[in-house]
């Protein structure tokens, strides 16, 4: 019985590396596919200390994704009803870790949400469920922080 | 008092031994799996209520060491039938506690298909590397899914040899657990390939078989709690032990009524004239006074016909 049994799990894991290996995971909305050589719409919440610094993820996402950055800035109500439906792909500026928008994703943080009273993470926010796009930026978010901390 | 745990067979007390450690193993186990979860969901709403379905099948395999040993204890003062019935309550905590798990999973898979919430895995920085998240929580759902499906099918033939349901259902909530986490594993592939309902189908699909379990589970404590007949280990019919005893009770007794009911893992039998089941007001009433007295329905005459170590013999 037992037998059988680590025989059934390790084909799954065996399927689990083998799908890891393939261009996985893929968006349910195909944003990396509609990013990928072409625009890349970025909502700013405010243009200030965390935008600036957000910007440099968004030129290596970018630059790795060959297509275009084009901002529009917006106040945080509009600009996530956007990103839901898929009208801008990226919401920068200062998003609070603990954001009460919870229709999209969230990437890791990317650094502290200056301005704010308490101490707090800034994150940057995706249409929700877009997962290889979030994946390409947490990478720009690591690769940011590396250029960072060697300059 | 008079109630003493009755001694019993040395394979039967072998079993429960058994039982006891592969309920320890079970506490630990799910211990570094709730651990281990934890530390990889962080904030997701899915592998949240995974986790608090682990939490939630602590329950069973807890309950059962609680009541085994109180229904070693004697009998007291205060309790005079001793604690047998405990083992009964117990099971009544773990059905509801399999209920709640199947019931939870079907809410928030149905919650999820219906908002269309599409379900965001992050990733992880492994060594320099950016992991998507979706692979390491299919790790660790493998993890979780190896203990379960062990200790559930070593549990099954013990719990039936002690005739223990508290730990029969522990034995399905440790099923629901493994068939859980292999519908999760199937959940997160079909994110992978951007089919966002996948995870909230595959749990759904699950949470109909766990529900029906519990239910069942539940229906049977139930009886068992109101003084119900003896049921089967695995379901509301009645055991069959219960038309064996009746009717060789009878054949002794002649025109009788029997009550057979359980209490906990025993049995216990009453042989009662057919037509006169009620103590007589008169005797009642030099019992307990006039005022009171309609409360006193039953004064039975026990024959204790062995000492509890016959069982040794």
């Amino acid at each position: 019985m037992c037998a059988r049994v680590f025989r059934v799990l390790a084909a799954t894991a065996a399927l689990g590396g083998l799908l890891a290996g393939c261009d996985l995971p893929r968006d349910p909305e195909e944003t990396l596919e509609m990013v990928r050589g072409k625009e890349l719409r970025v909502g700013v919440l405010q243009s200030d200390r965390n935008a600036e610094q957000d910007r440099a993820v968004v030129e290596i996402l970018a630059e790795n994704l060959q297509s275009q950055p084009v901002y529009t800035e917006g106040d945080a109500h509009r600009l996530f009803e956007e990103l839901d439906r898929g009208h801008i792909h990226l919401i920068i500026g200062g998003v609070p870790k603990s954001t009460p928008f919870k229709k999209a994703g969230f990437s890791k943080a990317v650094g502290p949400l200056y301005g704010s009273a308490e101490e707090e993470k800034r994150v940057l926010a995706v249409r929700a469920g877009e997962n290889a796009f979030l994946l390409r930026v947490n990478r720009a978010i690591e690769a940011a922080k590396a250029a960072g901390a060697s300059s | 008092m008079s109630e003493t745990h009755p001694a019993l067979p040395a394979e039967i007390e072998q079993a429960m031994r058994r039982a006891k450690r592969l309920s320890w193993i079970s506490i630990g186990l799910l211990t570094s799996i709730i651990v281990a979860m934890a530390l990889v969901m962080g904030g997701s709403q899915a592998m949240r209520t995974a986790w608090v379905e682990d939490m939630l099948s602590l329950l069973p395999p807890i309950a059962f060491l609680i009541a085994l040993r109180l229904e070693e204890k004697p009998a007291t003062n205060q309790f005079p039938f001793g604690f047998y019935r405990a083992n009964s309550l117990a099971f009544l905590i773990a059905a509801t506690a399999l209920t709640a798990m199947g019931a939870l999973m079907l809410y928030e898979a149905g919650a999820t298909l219906i908002k269309r919430e599409h379900p965001t895995i992050g990733s992880y920085n492994l060594f320099g590397h950016e992991i998507w998240m979706g692979w390491i929580m299919i790790a660790v759902l493998i993890y979780s899914v190896i203990p379960p499906m062990i200790l559930g099918r070593l549990k099954k033939p013990v719990a039936a040899k002690i005739a223990d349901k508290v730990l029969h259902t522990d034995a399905l909530m440790n099923a629901a657990d493994w068939q859980t986490g292999l519908a999760g594993i199937f959940g997160i592939v079909g994110v992978a390939f951007g089919l966002w309902w996948a995870d909230a189908a595959a749990a759904g699909f699950i949470s109909f078989s766990i529900l029906t379990d519990g239910l069942k589970s539940m229906r049977s404590s139930i009886f068992e709690l109101i003084d119900g007949a003896p049921r089967k280990i695995d379901g509301p019919e009645i055991d069959p032990l219960v038309d064996r005893l009746v009717e060789r009770l009878k054949d002794v007794h002649g025109d009788v009524n029997i009550q057979v009911r359980e209490t906990g893992r025993f049995m216990r039998a009453v042989v009662e004239p057919p037509d006169r089941p009620h103590v007589s007001g008169e005797r009642a009433r030099s019992l307990i006074g006039d005022d009171e007295a309609w409360r006193l329905i039953e004064v039975a005459l026990e024959q204790r016909e062995d000492r509890p170590e016959r069982a040794k013999g």
